[in-house]
């Protein structure tokens, strides 16, 4: 079962939404590359967790006004969008969903604004329907991608940097990736009245959550195809991306001397030897266990909240996420 | 002109800057972008620090605007110019909301959305930006001076 309908979700009025965004812009022209290039990306898939986790949020508070929650994930997911269609420039991917990414369709200049239109229609539309502000701020804030692209800035600046820290790493995937899925949790609960001790709980266990997810999204660089990736395996390593696997295969005095020969002119065959040494290793299984540890730490917090309906769409999350539900 | 406020707006936005990204916005680009902006403020009844934040935060989404006018081609400079331009934005709505700049945040986000319509059409209107900020600045002035002439009202009454 998909994880939306686990969650009782449908993805049809999901996408509904997120469309509406761009289709109820009056200054968009319907026939224009833009409005063609983000409807065609939305429907080009995407797993939608980010609105997923506003929504289960949302169940952890009194009031349901629905129209505005959805309206939130749906903003929550352009957000995500629009960092796509930047981050494929950023890592110069021609593909995106298997299919050419935004800036392949357009050339690069039309995408970098098509994604940043995106990014100010979101603001836009929160200031409009935001009459308070409290909520304005806070929905405004969570928003707000600062952190992402401080991660960024980390990534760049670390990029065949076989120093990296562990804590170091750990920061910019929180940056990068689990920040703003703790945010999607806790706006959620705020717009549903939530009090502050439960969405502060929701915040915690998106953030181990997100963590868990991006060691996961690390680790399929190592076992994934290239079908399944949409890019070549080992892409990471091989645009210096030092990720935890690769931390852990540092440690080991050998395999280290190795690795460190990798940079941004190292040939194909000697990173694939590189891969296959760290395959081998039992890193992977390391990265793999400290990925389920933190699930078993959002999965105590999940236990917390019990008296919820909704804690069972906490343990479908970390199903989802692969760990062993209660 | 008076350039201690575009010295002032440019050093608040200076220190709100995390060093990881090592943007350092020079003087002689604070003045070409900000000189337009800075007069319209210096003519207004608005309080100098409030000024110099209004103005910190058009320079935040100018520069954004310059580093994403440079995106064009696949070079080695590509990737940093576009994230200096999406940090910048991030900058500007978090300092906005620090300083409770919430009608600029506002007033602004119709813009800045229609600059980057324009500018993905390929037919630039880049002088929305100023056009946005002088409604702005007509508004509050008109807010403020309303504001003053009630508690004048209201004093007199007492």
């Amino acid at each position: 079962m998909k994880l939306n309908e686990a969650l009782q979700i449908p993805l049809t009025s999901i996408d509904r939404e997120i469309t509406n965004i761009v289709k109820h812009d009056p200054d968009v022209p319907r026939s224009s590359e833009l409005a063609g290039a983000i409807t065609g990306l939305i429907a080009s898939g995407g797993k939608r967790l980010r609105p997923l986790m506003v929504i289960v949020g949302s169940r952890f508070g009194p009031a349901s006004d629905k129209r505005k929650i959805w309206r939130l994930a749906a903003a929550a997911e352009f957000i995500h969008a629009a960092s796509l269609i930047h981050d494929d420039i950023l890592d110069d991917s021609p593909l995106r969903r298997g299919r050419p990414a935004t800036h392949t369709q357009t050339g690069i200049y039309p995408a970098v604004h098509i994604g940043s239109y995106m990014s100010a229609r979101v603001v836009e539309l929160i200031a409009e329907y935001s009459a308070d502000r409290k909520r304005y701020v806070f929905d405004l804030s969570s928003m707000a991608t600062s952190r992402l692209c401080i991660g960024e800035y980390q990534q760049l600046k670390h990029a065949f940097d076989y120093d990296l820290t562990l804590d170091q790493y750990l920061e910019k995937s929180r940056n990068k990736t689990s920040l703003l899925m703790a945010a999607c949790l806790r706006i959620g609960a705020q717009a549903a009245g939530a009090d502050e001790d439960i969405s502060g709980r929701l915040y915690e266990f998106g953030d181990k959550l997100g963590l868990s997810f991006q060691i996961r999204d690390d680790l399929l660089d190592f076992t994934g195809t290239e079908e399944q990736l949409g890019k070549p395996a080992g892409s990471d390593l091989r645009s210096g991306q030092v990720t935890l696997p690769v931390l852990f295969a540092l440690e080991d005095a050998k395999l280290a001397q190795r690795i460190r020969r990798v940079g941004p002119s190292t040939s194909s065959e000697e990173v694939d030897g590189v891969l296959a040494a760290i395959r081998s290793s039992g890193c992977l299984e390391r990265a793999e266990a400290y990925s389920l540890r933190l699930l078993e730490e959002a999965r105590r917090l999940a236990d917390g909240l019990e008296g919820f309906e909704a804690q069972r769409d906490l343990y479908t999350l970390l199903d989802y996420f692969g760990c062993r539900s209660k | 002109m008076n350039t201690s406020l575009i010295q002032n707006a440019s050093k608040l936005l200076q220190v709100q800057l995390a060093p990881e990204s090592g943007i350092a916005p020079d003087t002689a680009s604070s003045l070409c972008l900000l000189s337009d902006a800075a007069q319209m403020l210096e003519d207004s009844t608005l309080p100098p620090l409030r000024s110099a934040r209004i103005l910190a935060l058009y320079y935040a989404v100018r520069l954004a605007m310059q580093c994403h006018q440079a995106c064009k081609a696949p070079d080695s400079q590509l990737a940093r110019r576009l994230l200096d331009g999406d940090y910048l934005y991030s900058v500007y709505l978090d300092l906005a909301l620090k300083w409770e700049e919430f009608d600029l945040i506002a007033a602004l986000a119709p813009f800045i959305k229609k600059i980057q319509i324009k500018r993905a059409e390929g037919a630039p209107q880049d002088e929305l930006l100023l056009q946005g900020l002088s409604r702005f600045i007509r508004t509050a002035c008109k807010m403020l001076n309303d504001s003053a002439r009630q508690q004048t009202l209201a004093a007199e009454a007492i």
